[in-house]
This record gives C-alpha cells, structure tokens and sequence, in this order.
C-alpha cells in the first residue's frame, strides 16, 4: 500500500487492522456521538459533528439511538434551526460496515436513520497525544485522551455548504458551542474545521505508558503497564531532547519490562518520548515536549489585615471611599537547583531576548477613541490600574508633565502591593484649558482642589507658578483623608533649570531581576479616555527607565519635592 | 512541707479559739485616702498602691504561698502565724458584721477583699471559712445587685490610633454578643485571645464569696448578666469543677459557654478534667442541647477541642434527636491523606464513647445522619476548585464504619461496595472534562470504597473501627498494575504509619 495515497479503502482496512484484539486496545464496542441539526424547512437532520469512539465495554452494553437532548436545541443567533445530540452504543463489528455503507452509497445511518452528510473524503489517519505536556487543539473534539493517546481517522466535509451559516456569522457557532458543551464537552466553537466531520477515535489502551524523569538519578525513563488481556510484545521506547532547535541528546531501546530506562546527557532542553510497535508498525505512545521542574521559587506572604483607604469626591458633591486589602512584599524562597549550562547561560539569555523580542512584536495595545464624558476616562483609569497591580511589585513610576495630585491619587494610590516604590514626577504644567478635557465637567479633583484653596489658601503675594502649583499639589495630597497603608510615594516636579524638560508619558515598572517594563500612555493621566490615544507597551523598558532615573535623580533638590509619604 | 493553703487552714484554726484581732491598719489608712475605693480593686496601678500597703504589715501571708521550689523556706514564724490568726478573726468578723449603711465609701469592702485575696492566693480561703458567715444576708444581697451590675466597655486600644480591622473586629464582636450569636461572638473573642482577660479582685472575691454562701444568690445576680466578656472573666474566678457547676445551675448562656470556652482554652496549658469535671460537662451539654440553635453554634465551636471528646460522646447518647444533626454538620469534612491523623482519632474517640452509651437505636441513627452527610459530600464534589489527587479519609470515618456495621447487613455491605466498583469499571464510559477531572472521579470513588471495604474485613481482622492502617480496593490491585499505572495510584497500600 502506497503510503502517499490515502483514501478511503485504505481508511477501511487501516480500521478494521487497528480495531483488531490487542493491536491497539481490546474494542468490544463504539460509541457514537452525533450532533445533528434540522436547517428551516427540512425535515431530515444533516451531520454539524460526530464522534465514534471504540471502547471496551461490559457484555450487555449495547444503547439503542437517545438524545441526549430531550428537547431539540433552539438558536437565538440562527433563526429557524434546531440542534440535536444523539448517542448510542453498537458493536465493534459494525464500525467498518457502516464506512462501507457511507463509501458506497454515501449514506451514514449506523444508528438505523439516515443523517445527511457533505461530501466526505477521508483524510489520512493521525495519532493524537494527550494534553499533558500542552494542549492539542484535536483533543477538544475528543473523548477522555488523556493517557497514551489516541489514532483518529477522520471523514471531512470540505465544502462544508449546509454548515455555512455559522461560518458566515461567528457567534453563531459559538452559541452551538456553548448549548452543546452544556450536554457533552466537545468544543466545536474552537474546532469550526472539523464541523461536517465523522470522527474515528481509536484510543489506545493495550498498554499504559508513561514517560518521566527519575528524580534521582536525572535519567528519563518509561514505565508500561499491559492491558490484563493483552499479550505483551517487544516495544521500542525512544527519547529526543531539543534545545535552541538542535537535538543535544537522543536515545532509543527495546523496552522488554515494566521500567525501561533511557539514559540521557543532562541538559537544557525539552524531551520528546515515543513508544513504537514494530510488530504492528504503529505509534502507542507518544508525549509532547516535557520540561522537568529543576528549581521552585515559592513567593511567601505574610497577610496583612488592615486596609488602605482614602476618601474621594465623589460625582454628586458627596464622598466616596476607596478601600483595598494590600499585598505585602513576598518572600522568596527557592526549592531545588536550577539545571546548569557547563557554557554559561549564554545561551538561554539569547534565547530569552529572542523570546521578548518576539513577544514584544506581538504587542497589543489598547486605543481609546474620543468619547465626550467621563465614561472612557474611569475605563481608561482602570486599565492603568490593572497594569499597576499586574506588574507593581516591586516599583510603579509615573512620568507626566501634566501630572497632578490627583492623578497620583487617581493612579499610583490603587496599587495594592505594600510598600512598592512608587514614584511620580511632573513638569508641573497645567493642562490645555482649552483642550477637550476642559469642556468636561471639572473633574472628582478639580472640585477637591477648588474646596480646599477655597478653604485652607489664604491670599498672599504671587508666589512663582511652580511653587504654586506645588503647593496645590501638597495641599491636595496633605489633606486627603487616607491612612496611606503601605504607601511608598515620592512626587517630584522639575522646576527651574534642573533637569530637562519632558513631553512623553509613561509608566514604568522598574524590577530587580529582569528587564523593566514600560507604557506609553499617549497622553496625560488627566487626559486619559477623554482624547484620542494609544496605551502601549513600549519596546525597551529598561532604556526607558534609565532615562527616568537619570532626571529623577536630577531633581534632588528640596523645591523639587512635591511630597512624600511620611 | 507546707503549702500557703496548709498554713491559711492552720491559722484559720487558730482563729477559732478565743484571741485578740488585729486589723490590717496600713491598708485601712491607704484606703481611706483613696477617692474611690472600688475603683482600686479594678484599677492595677492604685491596687499595687493598696497591696503594698498591706504587705508592708502582713507580707508573710504572700511569701507562704509563694512557689516552694523558687522559695525554699515560705514557713511563717511563730510570731506571725499568731498575727496571721488575729487578722483572719478580723476578716471572719467583718465578713459577719458589715453593714452597707455603715459602708457608704466601701472602705470596709475594699479591705475584706484586698485581705481575702492575699489569703486566697491558692483559691482555698472560701471553702475553710466558717458557715456562720451565711448569716449576712445584707452583705450576700449586696453582692448579688453588685455582680448583676458588672459591664465592660469593649473598646479596640483607648487613645490610640486604632487599625481600621481591629476596630471593626471589635464591633462585629460587639454586634455578635448582642444578637446572640454565638459562633461569631466565639470566633471574635479568639481574635483577642492575647489579651488578659481576668477577673479583677472584686469580681473574683466577690463570686467565690456568693459560691461559697449563697450560691442562688450568685445564680441570680449572674443571670442579668449581658455581655460574654464579662462572663469570660467571672467564670474564671472558679476552679473547672465549680464554674461547671454553676454553668449547669444557670440559664444565662453566656455564663454557659464562657465556662466551657474558658476551661478548654486555659492560658495556663490544657487542663486535664476530672471524672467529676466529665459529668458535669455531659450534664451541661444535655443541658444546651435542648436549644437547638444554639448546641449547633455550640458544637461548631467546641467538637474541635479533644478535652470534649468523652462528655460529648455520653451526651450524643441522650441528646433530642435534632441534636444528632448539629454534632454531625459540625464536622469539617475535607479530604485527609492517609495517615495516623488526630483528628479523625479525636472524632473517633468521642465516638466509641457514644457507642459504649447509646441505644441500637439511637447508634443507627447517628451512623444514618453521618453516612448521608458524608454521601452529600461526596469528597467536595460541588467544590470546583477541588480535585482529588489521592485516596483520602474523613473525620467521619468512625461512624460511616458503624453505619456499614449496624445499618446495613452483608447483603447490603456487598450491595454498597459492588456499586462503587461497578461506578470504577464504567468510569471511562463516561465523558471527563479533564484528567484532572477523571483522576479525581478515580480517587473519590476508592476513597468513597472505604469505609464499606474496611466494614467488610472487621469480621476476618478484629481491627478498630477507624481505618488506620489500610486501604482496600474494588479489584486486586496486585493483579492490576494496568488500572494502578493509569490512575496514578501507588502500591502497595499501607497507610502511612
């Protein structure tokens, strides 16, 4: 048989050799699963998915044709048609009988009715491993393959014609999903090219095989179990390791007992094990690419009881008050010992910085349209909070020219790990009072502001616009009502002729032991949802940090400094 | 050697016979220069004023009851065992004679109690004293309207900057005691376990002196009685056996579960209970059962202290029927590893005492209520953030055992296991989201086999009903490598002793 030219009688005896006692499992029985639908109009249901899987069953198990519907399924999104699922259980012997009938006659009706099909071509047989070492899109259409894997033959609709609803209208298929996942955990929404397929899942159940690494000895080795019936037989185990897209270490044995070892060069790389039978020249293992855990850091906490909390301005004149529970500082402790490379870790960085630059082309960025109202402005707040508490840890930095107090409190304020370094620094400019922002009602601060100079600011000789701004800001932060829990905050201004003047926004999140990351903001934390702009996350955050750390440092003098935590 | 007790009793004999008194002058003249007297009983730093004051004229009566070993010598003198008589003649007189109209500032009170207490040093004063004391009926109903009158003011750090949960947690507490309920007011005041919380000299003298001479008086004066803090300091001016007596006489449920919650959570270290102590606790405990709300609280806070276990287990035997619900829901069922864990012994033990006590019937229907708790369960079935990664055991285990034993025949044992191995053998007939999903089916059904398989094997082993050092399987598992492999299920089974 020529290997290169796959149809459907070769399918035929491919099935009927595989499905034989002990080549791959010991089948008594298939199950069959098939989701049907009744397009408007039609009486006689058409094929969307069916699985048949050969399983070994009791004697008497054999399940006349139910649904597992009880009422057909209705969908909002596609009027007029209605989902059914059916199950039912035959004998092993009729599986290849019922391929004979749909290759001849192009009719499927092993559960006794007709259910109409596309145009079916076989495609050629495929062996499915588990999830376990990541998942394998296949697997979500399925049946329990979890353990050695499973060889899936495969009748494919390739125009797929009466299922082009759902192609045309996405949500369409993902609430067909969403109705069947509730009955049967198939997730066609994820799969829409298997939809109009009759699927064959032989799962391979001879034998029990897994791959592992001893933790002793650092050796990989297979452990087997045969099937109670099945008649054991000389396997061959092999083993691959890859790392930076070569193979530092391969080895391959017979396996002849319940423990086969197969003794590796320790290295970097990840394994791939397979388990061959020869006998019956096909695959009864195979794994993905497994990574063993040589090294642990366990992050321990402490938990903190007490709350920060502020009180806010709220929209209607009144107050709200914002409270928080803070994550303390982690301990870190490390378990095990990380593998090492003899050459250094020349290597890994390299493919560290390959992998970020790979990442960081696949940035996504979030664009904020201009909306009148401060909707998008609380919504943009939020994204920039979620970035504070999903990388602040150890630090938070805000650059702005614009920035005020009450952005700091609007920003740096929510970021719930204690003690972080946060840090803000201003040009102390105000913002364009003829900007979009200005026609917005005068923001939760502004009005904060105009109470407090109203109240506390006494007329006096013009001070220069720098230090009044800075006394406003002080004024704002000194006032606030707040228990500033775990609250390491610096806000610095440049005044003067110190430093150098800035127009960019970001926020940083410097680290210790990685590169830091940052956002570009697009525009001012006051501006933010209320113009046009793009938070993205900038290429190379530590240069970014760099630069902020060099004007940070800069500005040390007392008039720079604005306030600080006590 | 003398202990300070055995040295009080000798000077209180002494007392008996016709002599002089003398009364504690140094500390008479401190109290009167004290603005308010019973604000000193309360008060450390004005009590240390007045307690020095008697020292400096009776120290010896402290250093007899001082601890032998760091003191070697606390013998008192001739001279001053014939002082120690006169003084307690001068105590047994006041005690007989006090008058509250003559008492106005309560200088005379204050001193009593300051010279009981420092007699008192070995909690033995009360019970040497004469009887004839009874007889001042104004002085027993005085303490009556004053121990009704105890209150605290249960603020978080007075004058401090107080953390925004302990002020809240000390409200909650607040609102706890005054709807009554009882698991939060428990589960507030240990997060105050740190705190000293003891009775001040006139509260303590003031209960040891009803207990001993009028104890409806103390019964009555307690039963006003509308905060747990306050209960948790009086209850503590008794020893176990006598606060156990007074929480069975009363009906305030505060003195109730402030005597058990005090006697299981001594500060000093577990205190072993006297058979006497048990008896008393079983009849305090049939005693709460009779309110159902409130044995539920009780045993959701209280079933996890072992000093409970056999009271607890003579009680279930006799409790209304409800009762049998509030002790099983009061279990924490999660999943155990298995091994020796005390938990499940302590479980047990409580247990095999209700065993030994109960009817047949009423056994069944403790077994009946634990089995189908246990079934509801189902190993955190409902929990979706709980998967099984091995065979476990409950804290139940004790009574499913029993109610395999003595609710079911072995036709019905058989009949029970044959379902969980037949669940086994359809199990990848079914569909499974997960191997995490399959494998914690896999567990959950060996785990659920259990009890049913160790039920069935008592008659061949003779063990204990609690399964501690082995696991059974629906199938023979050295015969089935392929299911042990598959399911990651390690062999051989031994428990881990």
């Amino acid at each position: 048989m020529s290997l290169r030219n796959w149809d459907s009688e070769i399918a035929r005896k491919e099935l009927t050799r595989l499905t034989q006692p002990n080549v791959l499992g010991f089948y008594t029985h298939f199950e069959a699963t098939e989701v049907f639908a009744f397009p408007p109009g039609q009486q006689e249901p058409i094929n969307v998915f069916s699985l048949l899987v050969a399983e070994e069953r009791l004697p008497a198990a054999p399940e006349k044709p139910h649904y597992l519907t009880p009422k057909l399924i209705v969908l909002k999104s596609l009027k007029g048609w209605k989902i059914g699922i059916q199950r039912y259980l035959k004998p092993i012997a009729e599986l290849v009988p019922a391929f004979d009938a749909l290759c001849q006659s192009n009719k499927w009706c092993p559960s006794g009715d007709q259910l109409h099909t596309g145009d079916l071509v076989s495609i050629p047989t495929q062996f499915v491993r588990s999830d376990d070492s990541g998942t394998v899109p296949l697997n979500r259409v399925l049946k329990n393959n979890f353990w050695n894997g499973s060889h899936v033959f495969e009748w494919a609709d390739a125009e797929k014609a009466a299922l082009q609803p759902f192609f045309d209208d996405p949500p369409r298929l993902q609430e067909l999903s969403e109705a069947v996942r509730a009955i049967v955990p198939l997730g066609l929404a994820s799969l829409s090219d298997r939809l109009g397929s009759i699927i064959v899942q032989l799962p391979i159940t001879v034998l029990i095989a897994k791959f592992a690494e001893l933790r002793a000895s650092g050796d990989f080795a297979l452990s087997t179990a045969w099937h109670p019936r099945a008649t054991p037989r000389p396997l061959r185990a092999s083993c691959a390791m890859e790392y930076d897209k070569a193979v530092p270490a391969f080895n391959s044995v017979s396996v002849e007992g319940p423990q086969t070892l197969l003794p590796m060069y320790d290295g970097q790389g990840l394994h791939r094990g397979i388990l061959w039978d020869d006998e019956n020249r096909i695959l009864l293992a195979a794994t993905g690419d497994m990574s063993f855990i040589s090294q642990v850091v366990i992050n321990m906490q402490v938990l903190d009881p007490e709350p920060r909390v502020f009180t806010l301005p709220d929209s209607n004149g009144g107050e709200k008050i914002v409270r928080f529970g803070l994550t303390p500082k982690p301990i870190k402790v490390t378990a095990g010992e990380p593998k090492s490379d003899p050459a250094g870790n020349w290597t890994q960085r390299r493919m560290y910085r390959e992998e970020t630059d790979r990442l960081l082309a696949e940035r996504r960025f979030v664009q904020y349209k201009p909306v009148s109202g401060a909707q998008f402005h609380d919504k943009a707040l939020d994204d920039v909070r979620y970035l504070i508490n999903r990388h602040g840890e150890e630090g938070v930095w805000l650059w702005d020219p614009f920035l005020s107090a009450g952005d700091v409190i609007d920003t740096l304020f929510y970021c719930r790990f204690f003690g972080s370094d946060l840090r803000a620094l201003t040009a102390g400019s105000r913002p364009p009072t003829d900007g979009p922002q200005t026609r917005a009602r005068p923001s939760c601060f502004a009005q904060l502001r105009a109470r407090i100079r109203e109240r506390f600011v006494r007329p006096e000789p013009a001070p220069s616009a720098s230090a009044q701004f800075a006394t406003e800001q002080r004024t704002t932060l000194t006032s606030l009502k707040s228990n500033l829990r775990g609250l390491h905050l610096e806000f610095r201004m440049r005044a003067g002729s110190a430093g150098w003047g800035f127009h960019d926004r970001f926020l940083i999140f410097p680290a210790a032991d990685r590169a830091a990351l940052a956002w570009s903001l697009g525009t001012s934390v006051n501006s933010l949802g209320r113009q046009h702009h793009i938070l993205q996350r900038v290429d190379d955050g530590q240069r970014i940090r760099d630069a902020f750390v060099e004007l940070w440092d800069a500005l040390d003098r007392p008039d720079h400094l604005i306030w600080k935590t006590p | 050697m003398n202990t300070g007790n055995d040295q009080l009793a000798k000077a209180l004999r002494d007392a008996a016979q016709t002599g002089d008194s003398i009364a504690p002058t140094g500390l008479i003249a401190a109290i009167a220069k004290l603005e308010q007297p019973f604000q000193a009983l309360q008060d450390t730093d004005q009590a240390w004023e007045i307690f020095s004051a008697f020292d400096k004229q009776f120290g010896f009566i402290r250093f007899s009851f001082m601890d032998n070993r760091a003191v070697p010598n606390t013998q008192i003198q001739e001279a001053d065992q014939l002082r120690y008589a006169s003084l307690l003649r001068w105590l047994i007189h006041e005690l007989r004679t006090l008058r509250q109209v003559d008492d106005e500032r309560h200088d005379k009170l204050v001193a009593i109690f300051v010279v009981a207490q420092m007699c008192d040093s070995a909690g033995g004063l009360w019970d040497l004293l004469p009887d004839h004391i009874a007889e001042n009926l104004d002085l027993l109903d005085y303490l009556k309207g004053l121990i009704a009158s105890f209150a605290v003011t249960f603020n978080s750090q007075p004058g401090a900057q107080v953390p925004i949960w302990e002020g809240e947690a000390v409200e909650a507490f607040k609102r706890a005691d005054a709807e009554d309920d009882w698991l939060a007011i428990i589960n507030g005041w240990r997060l105050f376990h740190r705190q000293p919380f003891f009775p001040n000299t006139l509260q303590m003298q003031s209960v040891r002196l009803l207990y001993r001479y009028s104890f409806a008086r103390l019964l009555v004066g307690l039963s006003k009685l509308s905060q747990t803090p306050v209960a948790m300091q009086l209850t503590v001016a008794l020893t176990v056996e006598k606060r156990f007596r007074l929480a069975v006489a009363s009906d305030n449920p505060r003195i109730q579960i402030a005597a058990l919650y005090r006697t299981l959570t001594d500060e000093r270290g577990p205190q072993p209970l006297t058979n006497f102590d048990r008896t008393l606790l079983t009849e305090l405990l049939l005693k709460v059962a009779t309110d159902n709300s409130r044995w539920a609280a009780w045993m959701k806070v209280f079933t996890s202290y072992p000093a409970i276990n056999l009271p607890l287990g003579q009680a279930l035997a006799k409790v209304p029927d409800p009762a049998i619900t509030g002790y099983i829901d009061s279990i924490r069922l999660y999943s155990k590893p298995i091994k020796i864990d005390p938990g499940r012994r302590s479980v047990a033990e409580c247990l095999r005492e209700f065993r030994a006590n109960a009817t047949p019937e009423r056994r069944k229907a403790l077994w009946t209520c634990a089995h189908e708790r246990w079934l509801r369960w189902d190993f955190g079935r409902d929990d979706p953030n709980l998967h099984l990664t091995a065979m476990s055991w409950s804290d139940l285990d004790y009574a499913l055992v029993g109610y395999a034993i003595e609710c079911l025949d072995e036709t019905g044992r058989e009949a029970a296991s044959n379902a969980v191995s037949a669940k086994v053998q359809t199990l990848e007939d079914r569909w499974h989201t997960s191997f995490t999903d399959i494998l914690a089916e896999w567990f959950r059904l060996l785990s659920r086999f259990q009890p049913y398989g160790h039920a069935r094997s008592l008659a061949m082993t003779g063990d204990d009903w609690l399964p501690e050092s082995r696991v059974y399987f629906p199938f023979e598992p050295s015969q089935n490598q392929y299911l042990m492999v598959k399911y990651n299920t390690t062999w051989p089974p031994t428990a881990q002793l």
